[in-house]
């Protein structure tokens, strides 16, 4: 089948129970049992059924199922945000002692996760280029138990060849997990490419309204059975509502990152030949590191821009504030066109030093691309541009 | 009926007796607690047809999808129970419905039925329309109904101009219903109902139900109450021979102010004298499954949960509403910038007496707080100011906690000046004779502690 037709239908059935066609929202804390017994055979596992819903619920369920299916694996898990799912795989994987190699170009929450907290718990994380398979080759050790990698990694839109990460990987008998939120499987399936486990951010381009806040992981059934034991105890449960509002996000991903891919690139070729942008990111366009790569194991480039304004940061600033129809937000892959500046908003407390250490140039901005009229939204920038 | 269908059909009427015995032999047995929080959502539906999940699932499916062409043709043809479609019916709005129909039947043997709308305006269309038709032998005969004059704007509108002006069907107001010469002088052989709000909104009204019950059944019609100020915690009026009940369930029904919706919610066989015996036998069913289908104000399976988990602590929340308002009642009663207050609760109202045949807290008798009979006069009142609308106003404006808005029956207090707002459409003669001065302030007062909403009404009433 084509994605178009499985966003629709895969890995859902009218509800078994009552027929329903949109699936029931089971916003139930418990579930009933039979009898005693019933109730220690769920317990014990020798009987399938719901018990709780920090433990399973048939809503949530049926959302892992579809994403599963749509990312061409087993099964699934669903969390409370896309950090609490990276979480989950990691400490479900790698024990207090041990490694985890992971590129160096990552979302700033899943970077503060690595770098402040999983040491905590002492988990180490080492950091490379895995644009370069020789660095993360060379990483490896007894103790790794993990490779992570994101791609189109936030917000540098940086590339990483997932097959080549993944034979290094299978050589080594390493898992690899590529947090794939940027792309979703409408543009890429990183366990076609020999991924063992992925990782989204549903709140993004799952989700698609910017309603709700929720995080998937997915692969082999053997896998999402011990990372199951682990989260039911962790407890970094959805509620059934976000699920059911991702499932109903879901059957229109295809249509809405056709037309996120198309705006985008029509943007960043304006963005290109705009004499006050000094650099376009974008993997739809030939100036890009990654462009090889993207065409590789992508079949676009998705919605998301990040572009230098020369001028650094009082440039950015005028930028930000002279937008109309793009929306000052954090958050991504929403219908919105949304426009952040990290030097003057998410990053502002940082000095200039401190932004060159994250690779963030004062300049930077970076456009979600949303659902709008790509010529108004062009207008829009184009008349923001012009304050500068 | 070819084999198929009829297997299917077999296989319903199982069903049916079975839910049919669990709510005769359990559910109609328990107390009004006991009701509202489990409904008729049995173990055994949550295992054999939900899952096993404890709270009734939220069924945000637009249709229902079948099996084999035999369980469509059954279903569409009314044949089993189903619901095929979320304007006609859902599962979610189902319990939601058993519900409703269970508590307002609480203490009445015979059985109950609830249809569900989008609104309280849809609602009260969904009970009066059916008997506002032209059919059979009374194809050209005049048509008129009788109402108590005093009853919401709302209400006041859709009698007097969708009805009356629109459509040519006379609304014969009665203007003090508590005599009942009013009412039997106002019915002839045209007249297809009688019609009751009580307690009214914002008047207060209240009258002996009974009498007009009786006067109407003499006559061959039905009577159909609104009681959404009482809800079925005080007053279940198919309990004293009613024939219809309406609810905005968009108030103390739906207390956490989480949407809109309606209810009408009837006995089976009513007395009427309009030829058409289905309608007669079942009216929820027969407004459900045929005029509601057709006029389509349905209400949503996310609304119909949101509303049951409200419900389910009606009974303490009626009871502590009631015991709040009442303080702030005696407080303002006693305020020298006030002229009158309307509440049913103080003794003073002329209407007390009445109310206080009607309005019981219900099971107080079983409760160990009380362990008798207590009256409770909901959390609705009005009052006036000696200096009139300017003071009015000004009091009005400096509220602080409580809010100003066009709403009550909510967990939190809501003030509002009816004759701008709510009662505002009616005009100014018409809202004379429904009793709704200018400086008239309607209060609903909520779950705060009193003492909070006495001390902002306090420093309100200093500004004027």
């Amino acid at each position: 089948m084509h994605i178009e037709t499985d966003v629709v239908h895969g890995g859902q059935h009218p509800d078994k129970w009552t027929g329903a066609l949109s699936p029931p929202i089971y916003q139930t804390s418990t579930f009933v049992f039979r009898d005693a017994d019933h109730g220690a055979r769920l317990f014990k596992g020798e009987e399938k059924g719901h018990i709780y819903t920090r433990i399973s619920n048939p809503t949530i369920e049926l959302l892992a199922k579809k994403i599963a299916f749509l990312e061409s694996t087993d099964a699934g898990l669903i969390f409370a945000s896309g950090l609490a799912a990276i979480y989950n795989v990691v400490v479900n994987l790698v024990d207090s002692g041990s490694n985890v190699i992971s590129d160096d170009t990552i979302y700033g929450g899943t970077f503060t996760l690595f770098k402040n907290v999983l040491p905590k718990t002492g988990i180490k994380v080492v950091f490379v280029d895995a644009s370069d398979p020789l660095q993360v080759t060379s990483a490896i050790n007894e103790q790794t138990k993990l490779i992570f990698i994101e791609t189109p990694a936030n917000p540098t839109l940086k590339m990483i060849d997932i097959a080549k990460c993944a034979e290094i990987a299978q050589k080594r008998n390493i898992p690899l997990c590529v947090d794939n939120t940027f792309a979703t499987p409408y543009l890429q399936k990183p366990v076609e490419l020999g991924a063992d486990i992925v990782v989204h951010s549903a709140t993004k381009y799952f989700g698609g309204h910017g309603d709700i806040i929720g995080g998937v992981a997915v692969g082999r059934q053997s896998f999402i059975e011990k990372l199951w034991k682990d989260a039911k105890d962790i407890g970094a449960c959805i509620s059934p509502f976000n699920a059911w509002l991702i499932l109903r996000g879901l059957k229109t991903l295809a249509v809405r990152m056709e037309r996120h891919c198309a705006n985008a690139q029509k943007i960043a070729e304006f963005l290109a030949g705009h004499d006050k942008v000094e650099k376009v990111y974008y993997p739809g366009l030939r100036s890009h590191p990654g462009y090889d790569v993207a065409k590789r194991q992508m079949w676009g480039a998705g919605g998301m821009i990040g572009f230098d304004v020369k001028g650094g940061k009082p440039a950015g600033k005028v930028l930000m504030n002279s937008v109309a129809l793009c929306t000052l937000a954090v958050s991504l892959g929403d219908v919105d066109t949304l426009i952040e500046h990290p030097a003057s908003m998410t990053h502002s407390g940082y000095s200039e030093a401190e932004l060159k250490e994250t690779g963030i140039n004062p300049g930077f901005v970076r456009i979600s691309v949303g659902l709008e009229h790509v010529d108004d939204l062009i207008d829009d920038l184009k008349q923001a541009l012009a304050r500068i | 009926m070819n084999e198929g269908v009829q297997k299917y059909v077999e296989k319903a009427k199982k069903m049916v007796a079975e839910r049919e015995r669990y709510l005769k032999e359990q559910v109609k047995k328990w107390k009004f607690d006991t009701i509202a929080v489990h409904g008729a959502y049995s173990v055994e539906e949550a295992i054999n047809n939900n899952q096993g999940s404890i709270i009734e699932p939220i069924y945000m499916s637009t249709s229902q999808a079948f099996r084999d062409s035999d369980e469509m043709e059954a279903a569409l043809a009314y044949l089993i129970p189903a619901w095929t479609y979320s304007r006609i019916h859902n599962p979610s709005i189902g319990y939601l419905e058993d519900t409703l129909a269970l508590l307002d039947g609480y203490g009445f043997d015979g059985i109950t039925g609830c249809c569900t709308a989008s609104s309280g305006m849809s609602a009260i269309a969904s009970a009066v329309d059916p008997f506002l038709v032209r059919i059979g032998s009374r194809q050209n005969e005049p048509i008129n109904f009788v109402s108590n004059a005093q009853i919401y704007g709302g209400t006041f509108q859709q009698f007097s101009i969708r009805k009356m002006r629109e459509r040519g069907i006379e609304c014969r107001w009665i203007s003090d219903p508590n005599d009942i010469n009013e009412w039997a002088s106002k019915i002839d052989k045209n007249t297809r109902f009688l019609f009751g709000e009580l307690p009214s909104n914002p008047g207060l009204m209240f009258f002996d139900m009974k009498a007009v019950i009786d006067l109407a059944h003499e006559n061959g019609i039905p009577v159909i109450f609104d009681t959404t100020i009482a809800t079925p915690a005080l007053l279940r009026p198919i309990t004293l021979g009613a024939d219809i009940v309406i609810h905005s369930v968009t108030k103390t029904l739906t207390a956490s102010g989480f949407g809109i919706a309606g209810a009408v919610i009837a006995r089976k066989n009513i007395v009427t004298n309009i030829e058409n015996d289905e309608m007669k036998a079942d009216f929820a069913t027969y407004i459900k499954l045929l005029p509601n289908r057709d006029m389509g104000w349905c209400i949503s399976p996310m609304q119909a949960i949101m509303t049951l988990n409200d419900i389910r602590t009606l009974r303490s929340k009626m009871d502590l509403l009631s015991r709040n308002s009442m303080t702030v009642a005696e407080f303002l009663s006693e305020h020298a910038k006030i002229s009158q207050v309307n509440y049913l609760g103080l003794k003073d109202h002329p209407l007390h007496g009445v109310a206080s045949k009607y309005l019981w807290l219900v099971d107080a008798e079983h409760d160990e707080q009380y362990g008798k009979s207590v009256n409770r006069y909901g959390h609705l009142m009005s009052f006036q100011f000696k200096n009139g609308v300017q003071a009015a106003r000004r009091f009005f404006d400096n509220l602080q906690r409580i809010w100003r808005a066009t709403d009550l029956g909510r967990i939190k207090s809501v003030a509002t000046i009816p004759s701008i707002s709510t009662h505002q459409q009616m005009g100014e003669d018409l809202r004379s004779m429904a009793s709704i001065p200018e400086d008239l302030v309607r209060l609903c007062i909520g779950a705060e502690h009193p003492d909070d909403m006495i001390k902002d009404l306090e420093q309100a009433l200093s500004h004027i």
